[in-house]
């Protein structure tokens, strides 16, 4: 049976100087090395992620083996072209995330309580355990370019997103905006992030 | 604001996971832009990555690392062992298939991939994996008040005698599909994408899909999609369902083939099997 294939930038977007420097075709080509390169360097990336959204400790290590497992079974998908390494682990990271979100949005212990939110407004550089930015990939890098040239109030919303995992229900009541405003400012936040990115790797 | 703007909010919406039922119906109304839609999946993404980044990473806890190694490592290596290729045929979207008429050959990889990995994760991580297809089949048939019906062929090439039913829990909202005779796809060519109707739902949302049959007020709603799969054998196949959001009430399952990935909404074009409950 066939399909028309989907859309895609053809454009190398390895965040690595090679393809031999890439991890996750050797990891679905079956080298166990590349298991534990995997870890070490995309392991602080996935627990940030994780650590963010999600209410405990114990929780976050559950979402990251839950996204590891993810990533392994789709090694063999990484087109380089389409995506960065670091993007596409990002990606899984965050679709697995917000599923463990839903499920957890489902339960009632889990209603939305304002004061629990209160710390995810402060800055960040405010917290604890804070370290210096590490070296972006070049892709991310671009991201967070983009992004400074969004509206003060799209990055606020969309840090919260995207970062917090908060939903935009949770965003309304911690930022006190109308969960319409809310919707506004990440949806038009991430169409303009994405047109600003195109703009980018346009002129480069 | 024009037509296409407003496509490309629901879009961004669909993205974050913030769309409410309306939106998810009217979404079912544009045409999609799949495209636009990986694209600011892309960006989102990227954006994650920087954020994250930028405040400094943290580091994961070496416990968690540690067993993460040598749970990759056994994944890894059990591609190898076996036959790779089928390995990574594992569906594109968290889901698996199971099939008990694999040649010899193929199920030995699959049997030193899948016990390699669960000795891993029970040793590292004290846990059981969740449970195989075939074990979820076994406990959902075990299950008091979960609902059952047979797949209707529809005649389509890639399952003309295609056989199977739906097995599904209303209580936990969860499934699974057994099929037989359903053709092996190339998960790089071609997906199958499962749809669940729930009766709750609006219906005459789709109005293209209106047949004037007792139907039509099911099939012209917009159905919640129950995650896309692949199909290893034309065996004896069971897939877990994968509803992307929390159904009330359901009264019909669908099966259509979709480009890798999956889509957005179906435009039912190739629709194999379909499932209605009493």
């Amino acid at each position: 049976m066939e399909k028309p294939s989907s859309n895609k930038m053809n454009a190398p977007r390895s965040n690595s100087g090679t393809i031999a420097d890439l991890i996750l075709p050797r990891l679905a080509s079956g080298d166990g090395e590349a298991a534990e390169e995997l870890t070490a360097r995309y392991g602080g990336l996935v627990w940030s992620l994780a650590r963010q959204q999600s209410p405990t400790a114990a929780e976050a290590e559950d979402a990251v083996q839950d996204i590891f497992l993810s990533i392994w079974q789709s090694a063999g998908r990484f087109d380089p072209t389409v995506a960065s390494e670091t993007t596409f682990i990002a990606m899984i990271a965050r679709r697995r995330l917000i599923d463990r979100q839903r499920k957890r949005s489902r339960r009632p212990e889990n209603a939305v309580d304002p004061q629990q939110f209160g710390a995810l407004v402060s800055p960040l550089g405010e917290s604890p355990g804070r370290r210096e930015a590490l070296d972006l990939p070049e892709e991310a890098a671009q991201a967070g370019k983009a992004f400074l040239l969004l509206s003060e109030n799209q990055q606020k919303v969309l840090r919260l997103s995207i970062q917090q995992g908060l939903s935009h229900e949770q965003i309304a009541k911690v930022t006190s905006m109308p969960l319409g405003t809310v919707k506004t400012h990440a949806r038009r936040g991430l169409i303009r992030l994405r047109e600003i990115m195109q703009d980018s790797s346009s002129a480069t | 604001m024009t037509q296409d703007f407003s496509n490309s909010e629901l879009l961004a919406g669909l993205v974050l996971g913030d769309l409410s039922c309306a939106e998810e119906a009217q979404i079912a109304e544009v045409s999609t832009d799949l495209a636009l839609h990986d694209d600011l999946d892309h960006a989102a993404g990227a954006l994650a990555a920087s954020l994250a980044l930028s405040e400094g990473g943290a580091d994961m806890p070496q416990g968690l690392a540690d067993r993460l190694n040598a749970m990759g490592r056994a994944w890894a290596e059990s591609t190898s062992t076996g036959n790779a290729a089928e390995v990574k045929g594992v569906p594109a979207a968290e889901q698996t298939t199971s099939s008990f008429k694999f040649p010899v050959i193929n199920m030995t990889g699959w049997i030193a991939a899948a016990a390699a990995i669960l000795v891993a994760w029970t040793v590292l991580f004290g846990q059981s994996l969740e449970l195989s297809p075939e074990q979820q089949f076994e406990k959902l048939v075990a299950t008091p008040g979960v609902q059952r019906t047979d797949w209707i062929a529809t005649g389509h090439p890639s399952g003309p005698e295609a056989l199977g039913e739906v097995i599904w829990d209303p209580e936990t909202n969860t499934g699974v599909m057994v099929f037989s005779g359903l053709s092996i796809n190339d998960p790089k060519d071609s997906v199958y994408q499962l749809w669940i109707f729930d009766a709750t739902r609006p219906g005459n949302v789709l109005s293209q899909f209106d047949d004037g049959s007792e139907l039509a007020p099911i099939l012209t709603q917009r159905p919640i999609d129950g995650g896309v799969f692949s199909v290893g054998s034309e065996g004896r196949v069971v897939v877990p369902i994968n509803a992307k959001l929390d159904i009330k009430q359901a009264v019909a399952f669908a099966v259509t083939i979709e480009q890798p990935g999956g889509v957005v909404v179906s435009d039912r074009q190739d629709v194999p099997v379909l499932a209605i409950l009493n």
